[in-house]
């Protein structure tokens, strides 16, 4: 089973894409992607509680494609992310949650950390648009909670410094990597097994942003067992949601 | 599908652990995936010394000489270093790579001595915008070097290292500007890519970089297999550009 761990829905101005359930869903059957576990625009750049709806409204449509991440924006941690994510998780049975800095504005605050432990109480894992100091410290304070970096690294923010992320990965086991990434630096990922095992990195596409076939590539093409490609398409995943293989 | 590669790349790589250092190491991974013919520059020239780098890359061609097609580096930062250009020529050069960013030769007027150069002994320029796509690397911007490849009309221009955006439209509009500008592919990481710039530009000029080694040669290849375009566009941005545009070179 192969679950995209980082899917965008809905329009954005910014980057010239307009990407509806449908659209992704064709680009997931496209590429053979299985489940799509799905983040709203509106919800993290614009109307959380708006977004979080129109999401919700897609995962009734598709239970058995989409799963939804409850978004949450920095201006929103201290606005009512608590409620959020306990209204999306009843009404729409939401597996996890995106952080996301916008404005462009420290992601690491002292009102991230109860996100992240309502996130833990849900057994929810977080995809934090992140650096790795961001999520570590966020690891050291919350050490219950699965932080997802989204990117592992390979963004502007983080100055595409993954190597800084598999360190930080290497030293707190509740950091997971996510593919996703312009960056496709050969030998990245078996480096990155070498360092600390199938286990914890988590595939990823950022669709409708990024060229799909690409990312499945990054992970299809590296020179790593056929065991270690399961487990990172979809294998962990499955894992730490409890899905059915 | 029969792949040239216009983005090869030799040489030890300081940035992070790569297994393929050498001409042969490039060359198995070319196999693996499927490329049988790519344009490589040294890896030793981007990072640390051009001149040594040349030699180290004159040397891995002449050893395989029907696989890699050598790009030498020249930083114009020393004075004369156009001359050295028929002697690249001598020693099997079939174009040039300028690192702009990499090399703080972002002035146009930089590049001149070089471009007339190439001009005089048929060679290929690849302006390099970005060497791989990796944040933690230099961009330049491709609009300033208009003026360039106006001033050298007979010079093919290869404008290697463009992503998604703004950048990529810049390049597009030199493209359908000039015709004698080329795009390669490797850097062109978002959603249906390939097929926008065939939408929008001529698919002729058009060149499959996968960035090998540095990058993984699979999503190169793949981007282009999976773009929605005619079965000729992408025939043609495969290898059949790259093979019209080596014809240029001497």
């Amino acid at each position: 089973m192969i679950i995209d761990a980082h899917v965008h829905v809905g329009n954005s101005t910014a980057y010239n894409f307009y990407a509806s359930i449908d659209d992704l869903l064709r680009l997931a059957d496209d590429n053979g992607i299985d489940k799509l576990f799905v983040t709203d625009f509106t919800a993290l750049i614009h109307d959380m509680r708006e977004g979080n709806d129109t999401l919700g409204r897609s995962i009734r449509q598709h239970p058995d494609r989409i799963l939804g991440y409850v978004s949450i924006p920095t201006m929103n941690f201290e606005n009512g992310a608590l409620e959020e994510i306990d209204r999306c998780v009843h009404e729409y049975g939401m597996r996890g949650i995106k952080i996301y800095s916008y404005p462009k504005i420290p992601l690491v605050r002292p009102s991230v950390f109860p996100v992240l432990e309502r996130a833990a109480s849900h057994r929810m894992p977080i995809l934090a648009h992140s650096t790795a100091e961001e999520c570590e410290e966020m690891a050291s304070r919350v050490p219950e909670a699965f932080l997802m970096m989204a990117h592992s690294g390979n963004t502007a923010l983080a100055r595409g410094d993954w190597l800084r992320a598999v360190q930080a990965a290497e030293r707190y086991p509740s950091i997971l990597l996510e593919t996703a990434s312009s960056a496709v630096n050969n030998g990245s990922l078996e480096y990155t097994i070498s360092r600390i095992g199938p286990d914890r990195i988590i595939f990823g596409t950022d669709m409708p942003l990024l060229e799909v076939s690409v990312q499945m590539a990054r992970v299809s093409g590296a020179a790593i067992s056929q065991a270690d490609k399961d487990l990172i398409f979809g294998g962990n995943m499955a894992r730490m949601l409890a899905l059915d293989a | 599908m029969t792949v040239w590669d216009f983005s090869g790349f030799v040489g030890a790589w300081g940035y992070w652990p790569l297994k393929e250092r050498t001409g042969a190491d490039v060359i198995a991974l070319m196999d693996a995936h499927g490329i049988a013919r790519a344009v490589v520059g040294s890896t030793r020239a981007l990072e640390s010394d051009w001149r040594l780098g040349n030699a180290d890359i004159l040397t891995a061609a002449a050893e395989s000489s029907s696989r890699l097609i050598p790009f030498v580096t020249i930083d114009t930062t020393l004075p004369g270093t156009a001359e050295l250009v028929a002697e690249y020529v001598d020693a099997g050069a079939k174009g040039i790579r300028c690192y702009p960013s990499h090399h703080h030769n972002t002035l146009p007027s930089q590049l001149e001595p070089l471009c007339a150069a190439a001009q005089d002994h048929g060679l290929i320029v690849t302006l390099v915008m970005r060497a791989i796509m990796d944040w933690s690397f230099p961009v330049a911007a491709v609009e300033p070097f208009e003026g360039l490849v106006a001033q050298f009309p007979d010079v093919q221009f290869v404008i290697h290292g463009l992503n998604y955006g703004q950048e990529a439209w810049n390049g597009i509009r030199l493209l359908n500007t000039y015709p004698n500008v080329w795009l390669e592919t490797s850097c062109l990481q978002g959603l249906g890519g390939i097929a926008r710039w065939v939408a929008h530009a001529d698919g002729d000029r058009i060149l499959l970089g996968t960035g090998v080694p540095l990058q993984y040669p699979a999503c190169g290849i793949a981007k282009l297999e999976k773009a929605e375009i005619s079965a000729a566009d992408t025939e043609a941005i495969a290898h059949r550009n790259a093979q019209r545009l080596l014809a240029y070179s001497t």
